[in-house]
C-alpha cells in the first residue's frame, strides 16, 4: 500500500513538473513570439482614404465631385446566428438571404455587406439594432452632376474609387492621393474600439484637374451632335472641338453615351471615346494633308493644273470616279479641294509618288498615337509603301486604304492653323493640389515643323474655297471666315471592297481663319438618306462653331 | 471537537486552501471586468466559499469512518440527483448538467459526484486486501459505472474522466494487481469510439484540434491558440493585474471560469504561474502526507481519492490552457468561478483534514 501510494506520489510529482515546464516553455521561451502574436492580433490598421480629386473644367466647374456615402459592413465574428442575421438584413439591402451569408464568410472580423448606399437605406438598417453585428463607415462616393456631359473625358471609377476610364484612369495616381493609418486595439470578435484609435500617418488628399474642356462648348456640341443623329438616323457620331494654337481639347462629344454615375448599366462599348479610339478610313478630308504635302515637296505649284474627265484609270485596271459622276476639267490644287475631286487627287499623288507621300503621311502624325492624356488612344493604320499594291496610292490620295483616327485628322490640321508646326493634343490644363495651389501647369507642346509656313497658308486658303463656294458651302458662317473639307467615305464590307450602301460622313473646319481659335471635327456614322458630309456634317460645323464663337466673344470680321 | 484533535489539524493544508481562494477571487475579479460589475461576481464568490467553509469545517468534525458508514445514502443520493439531471436539468453549452436552485444559481450535481465516488469506492476497497479474483473488482467497477454513464449522458467528458482517473487512482493504491490495470485501461480504450458516438459535435471538434489546432484556428482550434498566446505573452512578470490584454479585448472565452489560468499567466507571468503551481503542489503534498500517515487502510484510500482528485483537475486543467490536454470543462480548484466545484472542494478538503486529525499516533 506504501509503495503504491509512493508510485502515485511520484505520477504526482512527475506531472507537476511537466506541467511547470510547459508553463515555463511558453513563457520564458515562446514568450516573445507570442507576445508579438497577441500585440499584432489586437492591434487593428485602420486604412483613413484621402478624399479623390476633383475634376474640373477649363474654368473651374465641377464635372467630378465627391458625396459622402455609408457604407456598412459587417462583423462575422460577432453573428451567432448568421441565417437569422441574413434573413433580418437581406430584404433591407435587397440582397437575397444567401448573398448575405456568403458575404458573411469573408472573414473573421470584416465584411462588407454594402458600399455606398443611399442614406434612406442606412437608416433603415441601424432601425433593425444590430449594434455590435454591423458597422458603418462613411466613404467618398464620385458623382458626376452633369450626368453624361463629357463622359468619354471623364470617364468613370469603381466601387473603390479606383479610375477605371477617362482622365480618371490617365490621372488616376493624381487624383487618388494617398491614403493614411490609425491603428486602434481590436477585441476578440473583432469590433475596433474607437476609443484607442491613434493616427499613424495622415492621408494625403488627391489633386484637383483642370481639364481643357469647357462645359459650355462640350454641351452645345453635345446637343447639335444629338440632334443631327435624331435627323440623319446615324448609328453614333462624334464632334470634337480643340484650340488648333494650343492644341487643347474644348469638347469631346460622343454619341451614343453613357452616364458614369452608372456606367455598369450599358454595354461596354458605350465607354468608348471614339475620336481617339476608333480607326476609319477618312475619305475626302484626307486631301489636304496630300496637297500640303505636294505644294512643300514642290512637285506642283498652287496655280498648276490636272484635267479631270470624271474616271481615271489607274494600276490593277480599276477605274476611280468622282461623285455624281462629275466631270471637272481643268482643276488647280484648290479646285481639287473646293471641289473635292477624286480624280485630279489621285494624279497629283501619282506625281509626288509613294515613297514621298508616305513620308509625309507619317510626318502629319497618321500612323502614331497623338500622345493625348487619355487612355485607350488607337495609333491608325498606314502601310508602308511596298504595300501599297494596285491603286493604293491613288486611293490614298482621296483617303481609301489609310485608317485614322479623328483626333488624328484634328492634330495634323493644326499643322493648317499654325504655319506649318504641328502641336500635341492634350485634354488636362492644370493640376492644383487640395489646398489650390497649382501643382502643374500644362503649356502649348509643338511636336514638329511639318511643312513650310507659307504652304500651311495656302492649303488654309484652300479650304476657305471650299467653304465659299465648294463641298462645304453649309459649313460658312456669317461673318467669319472659314476654312473647311468634306468627307463621305465608303464604309469597307465585311465581304471584302466597300459597302456601297455605308458611308461615313464628315467635316473638318476651322475658323477664324485669320486667327484660328476652333478646330472642329464632326463624324457621322451610317447616316441614312443623305450621306454627304457636305450636306449633314457641315451644317453642324456651322452650328456648334457659331455658338462657341459667340460663347467665346470672337469678335467676327472678314479680312 | 477534542483539543487532541484540533492539535493534528493540517494548518498549512487548510492556510494553502484559503490562499488558492484568495488568489482566485482576485483572478476573478480581474477576468470579469469586461462584464461592468467584476464585484458582483467575488461577492457570489465569497457566499460560496463561506458555504464551502461552513461544510469544510462540518466535514472535518465528522470521524471519516463515520462518512463511510453513510455510504449508501451517500451513493444514492448522489445518483438519484445525477438522474433528476438526466430528466430535468438546465441545458448549457449543449449539455445537461444544473440542477437550478433559484437565487444560488444552480448546483451540478457532477461535481458532488466525485466526492461521493471517491467515499463510496474507498468503503468497498478498504474491506480487501487482494484484488486477485475478478469478482472481487465487481463491486467497486460498478459503483464508478453507474455514475460514469449518467454523465457521460450529458455529455460531460471531462467529468467523466475525473470520475474514471479516481477509480484507476484508487484501484491502483488498493493493490489491484497490474494485469487488472492493463485489462481495465485497455477496456476504457475500446470504450472510446462508443463514447465518441455519444459526444457532441463541439466536443468532437475540440478533441480534433488539440491534436491540430490549425484545422480550425477560427473555430474550434480558437480558445485553444488564444490561451496559448495570453498564457506565453505574460511572459516572465505578466503584464500586470487588471491589465491582461488578451482578458481585456476578450480573446479568451470562458475567461472566468475554465481558462482562468490563461488570466494568471497573462496578467501575472511566470511568476504568477509558479505561485499558484506551487501552492497546489504545498497542497498535494499535505494531502499525501495525510495519506501516508492515515491510521487506517480506509483514510489512506479515502485521502488518495481526495489528492487524486484535485491533482487530476489542476493538471487537467492547467494542461489544457497551455495545450498539454484537449479542452474539456474541468475547472481549476479553488480558483476557478464556479459554485459547485467550489463547495464540493472545500468539502473534501474537510474531509481530508478530518483523516489528518484522526491519524495514529506517531510515537518516538
Amino acid at each position: 500500500m506504501r509503495r503504491r501510494t509512493s508510485v502515485l506520489l511520484g505520477v504526482l510529482l512527475a506531472a507537476l513538473v511537466v506541467l511547470l515546464a510547459r508553463v515555463a516553455q511558453l513563457q520564458a521561451i515562446e514568450g516573445r513570439t507570442l507576445q508579438t502574436l497577441a500585440h499584432r492580433q489586437q492591434l487593428a490598421t485602420i486604412p483613413l482614404e484621402p478624399h479623390r480629386g476633383r475634376i474640373l473644367d477649363r474654368r473651374g466647374r465641377p464635372l467630378a465631385v465627391n458625396l459622402n456615402a455609408p457604407s456598412i459592413y459587417a462583423v462575422p465574428g460577432a453573428i451567432t446566428h448568421r441565417r437569422a442575421f441574413a434573413a433580418a438584413i437581406g430584404p433591407v439591402l435587397g440582397m437575397s438571404s444567401g448573398d448575405v451569408e456568403q458575404r458573411l464568410t469573408a472573414g473573421r472580423h470584416f465584411a462588407w455587406l454594402a458600399r455606398k448606399v443611399e442614406r434612406q437605406t442606412a437608416e433603415r438598417v441601424k432601425a433593425l439594432n444590430l449594434e455590435g453585428q454591423i458597422g458603418f463607415l462613411t466613404e467618398d462616393r464620385r458623382v458626376y452632376p452633369n450626368g453624361e456631359l463629357a463622359a468619354h473625358a471623364l470617364g468613370f471609377v469603381g466601387i473603390d474609387s479606383q479610375g477605371l476610364s477617362g482622365v480618371e484612369l490617365s490621372y488616376d495616381h493624381v487624383l487618388r492621393g494617398k491614403a493614411g493609418r490609425a491603428v486602434a486595439e481590436q477585441d476578440g470578435v473583432g469590433r475596433v474600439l474607437v476609443e484607442t484609435q491613434r493616427l499613424v500617418e495622415a492621408p494625403v488628399d488627391g489633386a484637383d484637374i483642370l481639364l481643357t474642356i469647357d462645359q459650355v462648348i462640350q454641351h452645345i456640341a453635345e446637343r447639335e451632335l444629338s440632334a443631327v443623329l435624331t435627323r440623319t438616323k446615324a448609328r453614333r457620331g462624334s464632334v470634337t472641338v480643340i484650340d488648333p494654337r494650343t492644341g487643347e481639347v474644348l469638347a469631346l462629344a460622343v454619341r451614343p453615351a453613357y452616364d458614369p454615375n452608372a456606367a455598369g448599366a450599358v454595354a461596354a462599348d458605350r465607354w468608348l471615346p471614339r475620336p481617339l479610339a476608333d480607326v476609319f478610313e477618312p475619305g475626302s478630308t484626307f486631301k489636304i494633308f496630300v496637297t500640303a504635302a505636294t505644294l512643300d515637296a514642290g512637285v506642283m505649284g498652287p496655280a498648276d493644273r490636272v484635267f479631270c474627265s470624271g474616271t481615271l484609270r489607274v494600276p490593277g485596271s480599276h477605274v476611280i470616279r468622282d461623285a455624281h459622276n462629275q466631270k471637272h476639267g481643268w482643276q488647280t490644287m484648290g479646285g481639287i479641294i473646293k471641289n473635292s475631286c477624286n480624280v485630279g487627287s489621285a494624279q497629283v499623288a501619282s506625281r509626288l509618288g509613294k515613297a514621298r507621300l508616305h513620308r509625309y503621311i507619317r510626318r502629319f502624325g497618321f500612323g502614331d498615337p497623338t500622345g493625348i492624356d487619355l487612355p485607350g488612344e488607337a495609333r491608325g493604320i498606314v502601310p508602308a509603301p511596298s504595300e501599297w499594291l494596285g491603286p493604293a496610292l491613288q486611293t490614298i490620295a482621296f483617303g481609301q486604304g489609310i485608317g485614322t483616327t479623328a483626333l488624328q485628322l484634328l492634330s495634323g490640321a493644326t499643322v493648317l492653323a499654325n504655319d506649318g508646326v504641328m502641336v500635341r493634343p492634350h485634354i488636362v490644363r492644370a493640376v492644383r493640389d487640395s489646398q489650390g495651389r497649382l501643382v502643374k501647369a500644362v503649356g502649348t507642346e509643338a511636336v514638329r515643323q511639318v511643312v513650310q509656313p507659307h504652304v500651311a497658308r495656302t492649303v488654309l486658303q484652300m479650304m476657305v474655297g471650299a467653304v465659299d463656294d465648294g463641298t462645304g458651302a453649309q459649313a460658312a458662317i456669317e461673318g467669319y471666315t472659314v476654312a473647311g473639307k468634306t468627307g463621305t467615305a465608303q464604309k469597307p464590307s465585311p465581304y471584302g471592297g466597300y459597302d456601297p450602301s455605308r458611308f461615313i460622313a464628315s467635316f473638318l473646319g476651322i475658323v477664324p481663319v485669320e486667327d484660328p481659335r476652333l478646330l472642329v471635327l464632326v463624324v457621322l456614322d451610317e447616316p441614312q438618306g443623305v450621306y454627304f458630309g457636305g450636306a449633314i456634317a457641315a451644317p453642324v460645323f456651322r452650328e456648334v462653331a457659331s455658338q462657341a464663337l459667340w460663347y467665346l466673344r470672337v469678335p467676327p470680321g472678314k479680312r | 471537537m477534542s483539543r487532541r484533535l484540533l492539535r493534528y489539524l493540517d494548518w498549512t493544508l487548510l492556510g494553502t486552501t484559503l490562499a488558492l481562494m484568495t488568489f482566485g477571487a482576485v483572478i476573478i475579479y480581474s477576468a470579469t471586468q469586461n462584464t461592468g460589475d467584476p464585484m458582483g461576481f467575488v461577492k457570489v464568490r465569497l457566499m460560496h466559499a463561506a458555504l464551502g467553509l461552513i461544510l469544510l469545517a462540518l466535514a472535518a468534525a465528522v470521524d471519516y469512518q463515520a462518512i463511510a458508514r453513510a455510504w449508501r445514502p451517500i451513493l444514492g443520493g448522489s445518483l438519484l440527483l445525477l438522474l433528476v439531471v438526466v430528466f430535468f436539468g438546465r441545458t448549457t453549452m449543449g449539455a445537461q448538467r444544473w440542477i437550478p436552485l433559484g437565487p444560488l444559481g444552480g448546483f451540478q450535481p457532477s461535481e458532488l459526484a466525485k466526492l461521493a465516488l471517491v467515499i463510496v469506492l474507498a468503503r468497498t476497497l478498504h474491506v480487501r486486501e487482494e484484488f486477485e479474483s475478478w469478482r472481487s473488482l465487481v463491486p467497486a467497477l460498478l459503483i464508478a459505472a453507474v455514475p460514469v454513464g449518467l454523465i457521460v449522458k450529458q455529455p460531460d467528458l471531462g467529468t467523466a474522466m475525473v470520475l474514471i482517473a479516481i477509480t484507476a487512482a484508487m484501484l491502483f493504491a488498493a493493490g489491484a494487481p497490474a494485469r487488472v490495470m492493463g485489462v481495465l485501461g485497455a477496456g476504457t480504450l475500446l470504450a472510446m469510439p462508443v463514447l465518441w458516438q455519444m459526444l457532441h459535435d463541439y466536443q468532437r471538434r475540440r478533441l480534433i484540434v488539440f491534436i491540430d489546432p490549425g484545422v480550425d484556428p477560427q473555430g474550434a482550434g480558437y480558445a485553444l491558440i488564444q490561451s496559448k498566446i495570453a498564457v506565453g505573452s505574460g511572459q516572465l512578470l505578466g503584464k500586470g493585474l487588471l491589465h491582461g490584454t488578451q482578458n481585456l479585448l476578450n480573446f479568451i472565452p470562458e475567461q472566468h471560469t475554465d481558462f482562468i489560468f490563461t488570466i494568471v499567466g497573462e496578467e501575472l507571468g511566470f511568476l504568477g504561474a509558479l505561485v499558484v503551481l506551487v501552492l497546489f503542489a504545498i497542497w498535494l503534498w499535505r494531502g499525501m502526507t495525510i495519506a501516508y500517515q492515515a491510521k487506517d487502510r480506509l483514510g489512506t484510500l479515502m485521502a488518495l481519492g481526495v489528492v487524486s482528485t484535485i491533482a487530476f483537475h489542476v493538471f487537467v486543467n492547467i494542461g489544457m490552457t497551455v495545450g498539454l490536454m484537449p479542452i474539456t470543462g474541468i475547472p481549476l480548484p479553488f480558483i476557478s468561478h464556479g459554485g459547485s466545484a467550489l463547495v464540493v472542494m472545500l468539502m473534501a478538503t474537510g474531509v481530508l483534514l478530518s483523516i489528518g486529525m484522526r491519524r495514529k499516533k506517531i510515537l518516538f
